[in-house]
């Protein structure tokens, strides 16, 4: 634990020594990870990474399943407000947290692949977003199309981001990542309500309680 | 759904045998019969991929497929052995017209759809011959053919250094792939041309034309086209991992050994074939057995995906564990209307906790009875089980 970063970041991930019960989550997923050398190696790289966030982030991030057997597949709970409109008043509610269903399939390695390909909001439903598939599957868009190779780790931060409004294509005119037209449009009239927190991902108390 | 489609002959009656120019082949006595049972495929028909069907066609082989999206453009003309009057056409079709035209008994294939979507069952081959410049199709064809163990021969140009190249991958298990040669330049290319719609989809991309000339292209074909020959005849290892480089402007010719990257990307597993009677009447449980490469495994079923969620406008989702056609719908138990898997719940492959979950059932419960094969996977090694072994 010597080489620990005292304030890890981002950055430090990478070397992050992750707390027992993390590790051991990680060693019985990598234990039934399939594929070539160089894809299960990788599958452990961005698993250690998504669960040395966890282990930062102050609450923020919570994964409740791994599976590493073909594709990387996680289940990841996010303290983050997500706008919905669940009855017909037309009121949106805003709830404080998504369970999201997070896919990092293999041609990430060698191919750009869209921005909808790769984390699904499982919870709450009707979310009410102009980057979010309306309807029983909730894909979210992060973009046009994801860089090869981009992390696991991007993609989570990238989620927060999006679902807070933060980073939110609303423009109902500019096709690039708008899945909801009629959430669009109401984002993109009530530009004052946006975003629903100006909090980071990454807290700086949250980094020095994860040290 | 994405395949290969016969070309049937312009006069039925026009049924001459070619090969009739043939030379005798020093040391290969059999020379005629090898080359007309050889089944090849081409991938790309374009200013390369065209001269090697016409190549490849001459030779009368026992079946050619041809597969591109493209169409030829005005500019064509400079590069491809075609006319003005084809511009316009698919050149997947036009290619394979022009084959069907030069050897009528060749039976003749055509897929103008996209390469990376042409399922495995579809690449019924004894060699690959790969003649395009998109980088993506190039790893997806290098894929399959490592896969199925089939030889890849890969011709291309530099233009602006008057290079013609022809690259023989024997796809043994030790041996490179396409992508192992790559260089952190072409990775940064990878993926460079595609786009999508905001649904995921891919759009038809825009890959940029060769920039050559008509005669370096037919050069590289030709190139090519001697290892297609020297395979046929087995004269020597055609497909020996090696690269051979024609440069015009010294006119000198270099072959080096192509190398497997240690850093590859790629699944270089080549799959071993069974044949098992009754595919879709089998448990799982059978198949694993039949495998034999243990129970830390995945498992592929031909044109299918297993999913454990349906998802429906009508309420909440229902649990399901099935199979279901890759290209179909399905539908809802509680209101007969069209729904949908669940991406997040929706596999390709299948493994762990899941495939334990089925081991019971047989293919046909599980809604796979119209799978013609199953792959079965483990870190090393792949078996193919279909009802017959081609």
């Amino acid at each position: 634990m010597s080489s620990q970063p005292r304030s890890p970041t981002l950055a430090t991930l990478v070397a992050y020594a992750l707390s027992e019960h993390r590790q051991a989550a990680l060693d019985e997923a990598d234990a039934k990870s399939h594929g070539s050398f160089t894809w299960r190696h990788r599958k452990r790289a961005e698993a250690h990474d998504l669960l040395a966030l966890e282990e930062i982030a102050g609450g923020r991030l919570h994964v409740d399943h791994l599976d590493l057997s073909t594709e990387l597949h996680a289940v990841v709970r996010l303290s983050v407000p997500v706008p919905t409109l669940p009855g017909r008043d037309g009121e949106i509610v805003v709830e404080q947290g998504a369970v999201l269903g997070l896919t990092w399939p293999d041609q990430v390695l060698s191919a750009r692949l869209p921005g909808t390909a790769f984390v699904q909001i499982l919870a709450p439903s009707h979310v009410f977003h102009s980057n979010v598939l309306s309807g029983p599957v909730q894909a979210l868009c992060l973009g046009v199309e994801m860089p090869v190779g981009i992390k696991v780790t991007e993609l989570v931060i990238a989620s927060y981001r999006a679902i807070s409004l933060q980073d939110v294509q609303a423009d109902p005119e500019h096709a690039a990542g708008v899945l909801d037209h009629r959430a669009a449009e109401f984002w993109s009239r009530n530009p004052s309500r946006m975003p629903l927190t100006t909090d980071p991902f990454l807290m700086p108390e949250a980094t020095e309680a994860g040290s | 759904m994405i395949r290969f489609r016969e070309v049937q002959a312009g006069d039925p009656s026009a049924r001459e045998s070619t090969r009739r120019r043939l030379p005798d082949f020093f040391g290969a006595p059999d020379a005629l019969e090898r080359i007309a049972a050889l089944r090849v495929i081409v991938i790309g028909c374009g200013s390369i991929g065209l001269n090697l069907v016409h190549a490849v066609a001459r030779l009368g082989v026992a079946t050619i497929s041809c597969v591109d999206r493209g169409r030829f453009k005005p500019e064509s003309v400079e590069t491809h052995p075609i006319d003005r009057g084809s511009v316009g056409q698919k050149k997947a079709w036009h290619a394979g017209r022009v084959a069907k035209s030069l050897s009528p008994n060749t039976a003749v294939f055509v897929c103008d759809g996209d390469v990376e979507q042409l399922g495995l069952e579809h690449w019924s081959g004894d060699l690959v011959l790969l003649a395009t410049d998109n980088l993506d199709a190039e790893l997806c064809v290098s894929r399959k053919a490592r896969l199925l163990g089939l030889p890849l021969f890969q011709g291309s140009v530099h233009g602006p250094t008057l290079v013609a190249e022809v690259r023989a991958f024997s796809s043994s298990p030790d041996g490179p792939c396409v992508a192992c040669t790559y260089s952190a330049d072409e990775w940064k290319l990878v993926g460079g041309h595609a786009r999508f719609s905001c649904s995921g989809e891919p759009l038809p991309s825009s890959v940029p034309a060769t920039m050559s000339t008509s005669s370096l292209c037919a050069l590289a074909a030709s190139m090519t086209m001697n290892r297609v020959l020297r395979f046929a005849l087995r004269a020597g290892t055609a497909a020996d991992d090696t690269s051979t480089v024609f440069c015009g402007f010294n006119d000198r010719v270099t072959t080096t050994r192509l190398r497997r990257s240690v850093s590859c990307p790629e699944d270089h597993i080549t799959i071993e074939r069974r044949a098992v009677a009754g595919l879709s009447s089998l448990t799982v449980a059978e198949l694993l057995a039949e495998a034999g490469l243990g129970d830390d495994v995945s498992l592929s079923v031909q044109g299918h995906r297993l999913t454990t969620l349906q998802a429906c406008g009508c309420g909440p989702v229902t649990d399901v564990l099935r199979f279901f056609e890759s290209a179909s719908a399905l539908v809802c138990p509680a209101c007969n209307q069209n729904s949908q898997p669940h991406p997040f719940r929706t596999h390709d492959r299948v493994a762990g906790t899941l495939l334990a979950g089925i081991h019971s059932k047989s293919l046909g419960e599980m809604g796979a009875a119209k799978a013609s094969f199953v792959l079965v996977r483990n870190h090393g090694r792949a078996v193919l089980l279909s009802p017959t072994v081609h």
